[in-house]
């Protein structure tokens, strides 16, 4: 038997009744924008902690977040609720963004 | 519907999939020609002899005087070196979209009396820009985003029947499963070669879309850029074009002293350099190394060669991506595998059209997207078949040529979009798939009668086998297309 969803379980109870598409749309939307965020600052990161010369660090900086973007944003679009998701791509986007506030 | 993850996964791939696949069957079309630029301009230039002479280093000096008129005219010339793939000397430009070419004789370096073509690097440019300059480059790179996306999702949705899909083809089964088999047989066939051009080709682009700057910082950039400025920067005065060349002879002696005999490729000329640099045919690593000489007098300036790993990583991922290594066979191979990652996105919009129509056919939106998929999936072949027309028909002497082969492109393309959004929009959709889809079809087969009427000196067992294989593919495609509007 198919378990209930979190979300579909709020919504019931809510009595607010949105198709699961109508929902996805502003889930992928949320994703999205974590999710760039988190690329984003992987690369401005690796000139920070990546190598000493800037376009070795510009690149595989620009590597590692074309590949990340994908696999990130599946991973937080797949989860079965959606706070969870946002949770691991915010956590990644943080890290990210600590490694270019506090790596000397 | 469940909300499961098969479900998302499969509305994410249906969605994201037809948005950018319509984008991106034309960046697979026009890649697949792309993989054979040299070979198609010399399909488009066919004065060019088709046997010539052995390379002489002395016939580069006849070229100069070219060069230096490009050079006056604020172009960067350079020159490309005869090799097995092309024999002929070339000096090329960019005009703005695409590489402008001349070839002359490799033995005297004469001038060859062809015709002005945009050439096979049409493709190229049509393929990263769209023609559309660093906007169309954004927007492609956000598409290859939007690729590995469909392809993560995709995978996801197949992963139990994975394997058991690979021979699963049923052309004569019902029609939304036929197409369904050729969607999956395509996408998991050569699954491994659109991953690596879905990486390869974000990543090369990705500096427009994660540049290694804020973007805050960029905002603020723009607007202070915008802003008057109150200081007067005085311009660097303009570096003069030597009068005189040194004899070039020499310099590539020099130069594959460096880099390897036979391992030199083009000349750039620059008003305060010449830049002799590695053929993109030495291996994998797309290197770009080079020796720089002066202008003046042609003493060495420097060599160039960017070392490290993560270098060598970058410029393996360009070379396979441009495959400008291959030998004929591989380069086939990437035609057959970008061929077959345009038809897995035709099918895949067709299969999303067929999906939603019972249900959502008499909706606008529907009839907008279908038309799109109309303009995209039949427009974009016709306006590449067209292009090879006007480059036959168009007169020799017209001014601008390569221009007007361009817009003969564009022209059909557009047709061929408000056409198919017309029909879709009357209700009848399949009438505007049907003809669109004949007209396809009559330029691919008469492409053949047509370079047989207008290519000079035509023989049946002509030596360059590019005009017989561009009739071919041409021929083929309008099978295809036959056969795709008798299935829809």
């Amino acid at each position: 038997m198919p378990s209930e969803t979190p979300s579909t379980a709020r919504s019931r109870r809510s009595g607010v009744s949105s198709s699961p598409a109508r929902r996805w749309i502003w889930r992928a939307v949320f994703v999205f924008a974590l999710v760039w965020i988190a690329a984003h600052f992987i690369t401005l990161g690796a000139l920070k902690w990546g190598p000493a010369v800037r376009h070795d660090a510009t690149v595989l900086g620009q590597m590692i977040a074309v590949a990340a973007f994908p696999l990130l944003f599946l991973l937080a679009f797949g989860t079965r609720s959606p706070l969870r998701g946002g949770i691991i791509a915010g956590a990644v986007g943080v890290v990210a963004l600590l490694a270019v506030l506090l790596h000397s | 519907m469940q909300d499961t993850l098969r479900t998302r996964m499969g509305w994410l791939h249906a969605w994201v999939g037809f948005a950018a696949g319509l984008l991106l069957f034309c960046v697979f079309a026009s890649g697949c020609l792309a993989v054979f630029d040299t070979e198609l301009t010399r399909w488009l230039q066919p004065e060019a002899p088709p046997q010539t002479e052995a390379f002489s280093p002395q016939s580069l000096d006849h070229v100069l005087p070219a060069v230096h008129d490009l050079l006056a005219q604020g172009e960067k010339p350079f020159i490309t070196l005869p090799s097995a793939r092309d024999p002929y000397l070339r000096l090329e430009h960019h005009d703005g979209h695409e590489f402008l070419t001349v070839p002359y004789n490799p033995q005297t370096g004469e001038r060859l009396n062809v015709r002005a073509t945009a050439g096979g690097t049409f493709f190229y440019d049509l393929h990263y820009t769209m023609r559309s300059g660093v906007y169309g480059e954004t927007v492609v790179a956000f598409a290859g985003l939007a690729l590995l996306l469909t392809i993560g999702s995709g995978i996801i949705i197949h992963l139990k029947g994975l394997i058991s899909d690979l021979m699963l083809l049923r052309p004569f089964a019902a029609r939304l499963r036929a197409w369904l088999d050729v969607h999956v047989v395509a996408a998991v066939v050569f699954l491994p070669f659109i991953l690596l051009m879905a990486y390869s080709g974000t990543f090369i682009r990705a500096r427009t879309l994660f540049p290694p700057v804020s973007y805050l910082a960029s905002v603020e950039n723009a607007f202070r850029a915008s802003a008057p400025s109150t200081h007067h920067t005085s311009e660097k005065p303009a570096v003069s074009i030597p009068s005189i060349f040194p004899p070039l002879a020499p310099l590539v002696a020099e130069a594959e002293r460096t880099i390897g005999a036979g391992q030199t490729g083009y000349i750039l000329f620059q008003p305060q350099n010449i830049l002799i640099s590695r053929t993109d045919a030495s291996g994998p690593l797309l290197t770009r190394e080079h020796v720089d000489f002066s202008p003046e007098d042609g003493h060495v300036l420097r060599h160039v060669l960017l070392p490290g790993a993560i270098t060598h990583t970058e410029q393996v991922l360009k070379g396979l991506h441009y495959a400008r290594w291959t030998g004929v066979g591989m380069r086939w191979l990437y035609f057959i595998s970008g061929a077959m990652g345009a038809v897995m996105f035709a099918s895949g919009s067709i299969i999303f059209l067929m999906k939603r129509r019972r249900q959502s056919g008499e909706r606008l939106m529907f009839r907008i997207a279908e038309g799109l998929a109309i303009g995209s999936v039949v427009g974009m072949p016709m306006g590449a078949l067209a292009f090879f027309w006007a480059n036959r028909l168009l007169p020799v002497a017209l001014h601008d040529r390569p221009l007007a082969e361009g817009h003969v492109f564009l022209a059909v393309w557009v047709l061929s979009a408000v056409s198919g959004m017309v029909w879709s929009l009357l209700g009848r959709p399949f009438q505007g798939w049907k003809i669109q889809l004949f007209c396809l079809a009559g330029l691919g087969l008469f492409l053949t009668p047509l370079d047989v009427v207008t290519r000079p000196g035509v023989t049946f067992f002509h030596v360059p086998t590019v005009f017989a294989a561009t009739d071919l593919v041409a021929f083929f495609l309008a099978l295809v297309s036959l056969q795709m509007a008798r299935r829809l």
